[in-house]
């Protein structure tokens, strides 16, 4: 008689346990694939933010130094005189012949990006994933208002 | 078991009040750094095209001069860039919606005197007439 009671009671909260541990379960994984997902979300907009701030980056130092007019040879006449001046940085004023294969490879491995494209005008070989920046620029002996495009992913 | 129960579910909750505020709330991207970049280019290449040298209110075509460039650079950039304080744009007539983007205060040398003026870029905004 003793030992049946035990066997129903057993019986009854093994159940009680299936029943409970089974929600339990579903509950957990869920929030593990929530989690996941937050983390995964966080993780993406970061990185945008990184490859954002490096393009910012190389844009401002390629329109502020690397491919700015180093001196009054690079570009004669930029303030209505030919002769010759002490070097200076023209900011903003691009010299395209400095914008080689070189410079852009020098520039993409040193930034860790996967691929890097600068261009004086509308990008040619951005991919759908990677993300484009511009800065306004001054090319050439007629003082051409353009766009430097950086594109980067 | 009872207090398992409980704290898986607070943390359920917690996953899924968490997770609907990241969905409300994702940060945006950070560019005002960008923008300013953005103006203080506009205001080099003003300033390299020679579009202040010699400066006079007065002066129908520097204004003009520093009009064409603007609408250059807008028709370029697709923004609206005012000098205010000289009263100059590229985006004449009332537009709604237009959001200012940066501003920037810059001096002139306006009739060999120092002046303040404020350059500005907004979005084109929409033309209320199309509305």
């Amino acid at each position: 008689m003793r030992m049946s009671a035990i066997r129903k009671r057993s019986g009854f909260l093994s159940y009680d346990a299936l029943f409970s541990l089974i929600p339990l379960v579903m509950m957990l994984s869920f929030v593990m694939m929530l989690v996941s997902g937050i983390s995964k979300e966080s993780l993406s907009g970061v990185q945008g933010q990184e490859l954002f701030d490096k393009l910012v980056g190389i844009a401002d130092y390629s329109v502020k130094s690397g491919l700015a007019v180093h001196s009054s040879n690079d570009f004669q006449g930029v303030y209505g005189s030919s002769s010759s001046q002490p070097d200076y940085i023209i900011h903003n004023l691009v010299n395209k012949s400095m914008l080689t294969d070189g410079y852009v490879e020098d520039l993409k491995s040193a930034s860790g990006l996967k691929s890097l494209e600068i261009s004086v005008g509308a990008p040619k070989g951005a991919t759908d994933d990677s993300f484009c920046i511009y800065r306004i620029v001054v090319v050439g002996n007629d003082r051409r208002i353009s766009r430097l495009f950086v594109c980067g992913s | 078991m009872q207090t398992l129960e409980a704290i898986l579910s607070f943390m359920f909750l917690l996953a899924i009040v968490s997770s609907m505020l990241s969905s409300f709330y994702s940060a945006p991207l950070d560019d005002s750094l960008y923008r300013i970049q953005l103006a203080q280019d506009a205001w080099r290449v003003l300033y390299i095209r020679g579009d202040f040298h010699d400066y006079s209110d007065v002066s129908d075509s520097k204004r003009a001069s520093i009009e064409k460039d603007l609408d250059t650079l807008g028709n370029e950039t697709g923004l609206c860039f005012f000098l205010e304080g000289v009263r100059i744009t590229d985006c004449r007539g009332a537009q709604s919606g237009r959001e200012m983007i940066v501003v920037l205060h810059e001096t002139l040398i306006m009739d060999n005197t120092p002046k303040n003026v404020t350059f500005s870029i907004s979005n084109q905004g929409t033309n209320p007439a199309f509305n």
